[in-house]
Order: structure tokens, then sequence, then C-alpha cells
């Protein structure tokens, strides 16, 4: 290697370097913006679908080592009209995340969202779907919900044909919301 | 959070690097024609991937998160992971010949294995903890070999096979790893 | 004039015929819109990148091209990524790992070294578009064949009917393998076809 060389090829690399660095922290500045904004806006909505009388949200703390990872209070007036849990059931292929809205103090369910999900493509994958999740819409949560082939009784919730597992995870998480719900802040 | 024996079990076999994942593909193809080959390529892949798994670990958690520049982890991973590939070749070269006639041809097809990024950046977006990306990385490993020496098994047979013209070599290679990826499939949810 | 943008997409297609890319063609083919997806992505990072690579080539020494090459390609990577994250988020989303793992595709690193190194901007920019246009077309042929037979559909609209019966399997792992088995012994077998004919 020639002396010459010795600075100049750190040197061209440094310059190189810099120049896109610069150009990665000038996307970064310019997209972070729209990225914030659009998840915050994403969020909103999703709270708004699954609780249509939304009030003024306030995050409450969540039980430790639990599937239930977020607890959201409404308040509306001079009281709470709703809690919004987020918890993440194990379906068939990982975690299932979800949102479900408990209107107070009448215990029944407002709406239930799939934010992710990794079950099989056109099976357990069908539990994003309306026909699946408006089912529980209007339940009552003083007792647990169950699930069955064909829904009957009114605690019962019909499972996505050939998907049990996930439909039996995602009822057993909204189960367990419920009864952390009944034993806080049921009076 | 996943318990360890999910993260073991999970990189073995329901979320194989190769076979579910699609990572590390070239050198999947591309040297599983005799088990040799096989072997010396996946010893030197899991080398690599565990210590660039740590490096990398070390360098988001101390450098990149702490100042905000997270977004700049690609760019970090990838030059260290190249440079470490370079140090690894020479420091072989000099040191350990032994190593290096048996790693060493695979070596500089390292750089380029998107499984070596791929591990480093799904530990630090699945924010494992350096015990449980460690344990991560060396699982992923094997998940590699045990993928890439049964695969080769399969090939060296494939070659004896009475094939139409057509489907020999890579056609045949990919059906054959469709049926080894259905295999695994069955035992996805069981975790 | 347009020989160098013909090249890639046919003779020297480069998941066809230089068997490059393997991995996205496979992991991001499980419907047409996410192939289409990775295929914009990619054919933006390799037009920027052979540009950048041919405008600068006077300037970076021999010794160091290849980390000045990957140094690029990884802003760029990074750069595309922040941009879908905010403008395409449903694609970013579905694409996951393999848009930063575009860095260590083979395939723009090998036009770096191959072509931008050695010639000319306009040249380079044709290549770029040649070589991205034919890997975004492989990659929707193969996303193509699996949406219509995992789910009937294609870009997500109804193609084949009620009366099908989708086969769940081709929209994971297994159907991007056995697939791209049966594209690459089509290839194969025009190939020898064409042999045969003048050999």
């Amino acid at each position: 290697m020639k002396s010459k060389d010795f600075l100049r090829l750190p040197l061209t690399l440094l310059i190189i370097c810099a120049v896109c660095t610069a150009l990665v922290v000038a996307a970064h500045d310019y997209t972070a913006g729209i990225i914030a904004s659009r998840q915050a806006a994403e969020i909103d909505a999703a709270y708004k679908q699954i609780f249509p009388e939304l009030g003024k949200l306030e995050k409450i703390s969540a039980p430790p080592d639990s599937p239930i990872r977020e607890v959201h209070r409404s308040a509306r007036g001079s009281g709470f009209n709703g809690y919004i849990y987020t918890v993440a059931p194990k379906g068939y292929a990982g975690e299932i995340s979800l949102m479900v809205g408990i209107a107070y103090p009448s215990m029944k369910i407002t709406g239930v969202r799939i934010i992710s999900q990794k079950e099989t493509p056109g099976l357990g994958s069908k539990c994003t779907e309306p026909a699946f999740l408006d089912q529980f819409t209007g339940k009552d949560l003083h007792r647990n919900l169950e699930v069955s082939k064909k829904a009957g009784s009114p605690q019962e919730i019909q499972a996505i044909t050939a998907s049990t597992i996930t439909s039996r995870a995602i009822v057993d998480g909204i189960n367990l919301a419920s009864a952390h719900f009944r034993s806080n802040y049921l009076k | 959070m996943d318990s360890t024996f999910g993260i073991v079990f999970g990189a073995l076999f329901i979320s194989n690097i190769v076979l579910s994942q699609f990572l590390g593909l070239c050198s999947f193809l591309g040297v599983s024609k005799n088990m040799r080959n096989a072997l010396g390529m996946s010893a030197a892949v899991a080398f690599v991937m565990i210590m660039a798994s740590t490096i990398s670990w070390f360098l988001y958690h101390s450098f990149l998160l702490p100042f905000g520049l997270a977004y700049l982890k690609t760019i970090v991973f990838i030059l260290a992971i190249a440079s470490l590939v370079q140090l690894l070749e020479m420091f072989m070269k000099k040191h350990s010949p032994g190593l290096h006639k048996a790693m060493g041809v695979f070596l500089p097809l390292i750089t380029t294995n998107c499984a070596i990024l791929g591990i480093a950046l799904i530990n630090v977006q699945k924010e494992y903890s350096l015990f449980d990306a460690t344990v991560n990385s060396v699982s992923t490993a094997l998940g590699y070999t045990l993928a890439l020496v049964v695969f080769s098994c399969i090939r060296e047979r494939l070659d004896e096979a009475d094939l139409p013209e057509s489907m020999k070599n890579l056609p045949i290679a990919l059906i054959t790893a469709s049926c080894m990826s259905i295999s695994l499939l069955g035992l996805s949810g069981m975790h | 004039m347009f020989a160098e943008i013909k090249k890639g997409i046919i003779k020297e297609n480069p998941l066809f015929v230089q068997i490059l890319g393997v991995c996205p063609a496979l992991a991001t083919t499980s419907s047409l819109t996410n192939a289409l997806g990775m295929g914009a992505a990619f054919s933006l990072v390799l037009i920027f990148s052979n540009l950048m690579i041919s405008a600068l080539k006077s300037m970076i020494p021999e010794q160091i091209r290849i980390p000045c090459y990957i140094v690029v390609i990884a802003s760029l990577v990074t750069v595309t990524e922040m941009l879908m994250g905010a403008l395409v988020p449903d694609i970013y989303a579905a694409l996951g790992i393999f848009i930063p793992l575009i860095v260590v595709n083979c395939i723009i690193l090998g036009r770096a070294e191959a072509f931008a190194s050695k010639r000319g901007v306009f040249a380079s920019l044709q290549d770029a578009l040649g070589m991205g246009l034919g890997f975004t077309l492989a990659l929707a042929s193969v996303g193509s064949i699996r949406e219509l037979l995992g789910a009937g559909t294609l870009l997500g609209f109804p193609v084949l009917g009620s009366s099908f019966q989708p086969i769940m399997l081709m929209a994971q792992p297994p159907g991007a393998f056995i697939t791209m088995g049966f594209l690459f012994a089509g290839v194969n077998y025009l190939k020898q076809r064409k042999e045969a004919r003048h050999g």
C-alpha cells in the first residue's frame, strides 16, 4: 500500500458513509412524523370501532405476566362508561393480538377487533372476518363465553370451521379479560 | 414473551429458518449437492451467525438505542457482519489453516447470506434479551444445519433417480424442499 | 438503445436465468400484491444504487469498493424501508423483514460490481430498469400462481368463482417451494427445447 493510499482510502470511505448517513437521517426526519401520526390515527380509529361511545381514554395498569397487555378506561360525564382490553392469547401459530371493548356497567361486549395474527391462511386467518367477530358484539360478560360447533345458547360463540384452536384462543383471551374485569372493576 | 423452550423448538422446527422463513436459501440450494459441503457450510454459518448476532445485539443496545438511532440498524449490522467475516477469514488463514481449508471457501459467501442479517434483525425486532437472543441464534444455527444436512442426504439419492431432463437438479430440489416444509407444518400449534 | 433493458427481462432474467434472489421470491409471493410490492421496493433500490455507483465510480478506490457499495446499498434500503412504512403501510407490514434484507440481495451487489462500476450512468440506469422489471415480473408470476390457487383471487379480487375450492397450502411455505420448482422446470424445458432445435 502506498503512503498516499493510507490516508485516501479511509477518507473516501468516511465521506461516502457521511453522505449516505445524511441521506438516511433526512429520510428519517421526513417519514418519522408521517408514520407516528398515522399509527396514532389507526389506533384511534380502532378504539372508536370497537367502542362507539368512546369518551376520554385513560390507560390503567395491566396485570404483569398475563396475556392481558393493556387496559384502557373510557371516561364520559362524571363516571366511566367502559373499558378496552388489549389481550394477546396464544393461537395456533403464535400470539393473536386483539382488542375488546366492554361497556360499563352493563358488561356487554361493544366490539372485538384483531390487531395482528399469524394463523393459517384460509383457515384460522378467518378470525379477522366480521362473520366471526360480529358474534361477540352484545354478549353479556357476567359469565364466561364458550366455544361450540353451532351457536345455541347466548354464551356460545360458533367456532371457525376447521380452526377450533384459533377460535378457542380468542374466546379464552376475552374470558381472561372479562374475569379480570369482574374481579377488579365490577362492584 | 416466548419461553426458552418455545424459542428453541420454534427455531428448530416450526419456524425453521430455511424451510418456513425462507432465509439462507442461496446456500441451502447451492451447497447441498453432497453432505461434506453441507456440513462445512453449516459450520461456517453457525459460527458466523452466533458471533454476528451477539455483536449486533451489543451494537444495538449499547449504541443505537441509547442515541435514538435504531433506524440505522440495517446499515450498522451489515457493516459489522462484513467486517466480522473479513476478520475471521484473515484470522483463520493465519492461525488455523486447517479450519480455513474446511470453511474458507464458504466464508466470502456468508456476508450475503440473508440468514445471518435476518437473525440479527429478528433478535432486535422481537426485543429479545441477550440470553434469549443467544438461545435463538444457537438454535437457528442448529435448525439450519438440520435442514441442510437432511436435504443434502436426500439430494445425494436424487442424483440417481430417473427424472425427466427438465426436472433435474434445481426443480426437483425445490419440490423436495416443499415436502420437507409440509412435514414441519404439521408441528405448528405445538408449543 | 433499449437492448440493456430487454436483456434483464428475458435473456438474463435475475430469478429464472441467473437464479439469484430466491429468498424474496419464495417469501414475499403469497399474493400478487405482496409480490408487486417487493418488486417495486427492489427496483427502487437497484435503480438508485446503479445510478449512484456509476456516477461515483471514478471516486471510489478499487481496494475499498465492496464496503462502499454495501454502505450505499444499505442506506438506500433504509430510505426505501422508511418511505414504504410511511406511504404504503399495509405492504410494508406484509413484507416485514424482507425489506431490510434487500441489502443482502445478491442481484443488487452483483449489478454494482458487474455493470455499474464499469459503465456510464445512462447505461446503468437502463440495466437497473431491465433487471428490476425482470425480477418484478418473475415475482409477479410466482405471486399470481400462488394467489390464484391458494385463494382463488388476483390482487384480492375473486377470479375463479365460488365453486373453486382454494388450495390453502399454496399460500404457505410449501406452496412457495413447489411453485418455484415447477416454474424452474418449465424454464429448463424451454431452454432444452431451444438447444435441441439449434443443436
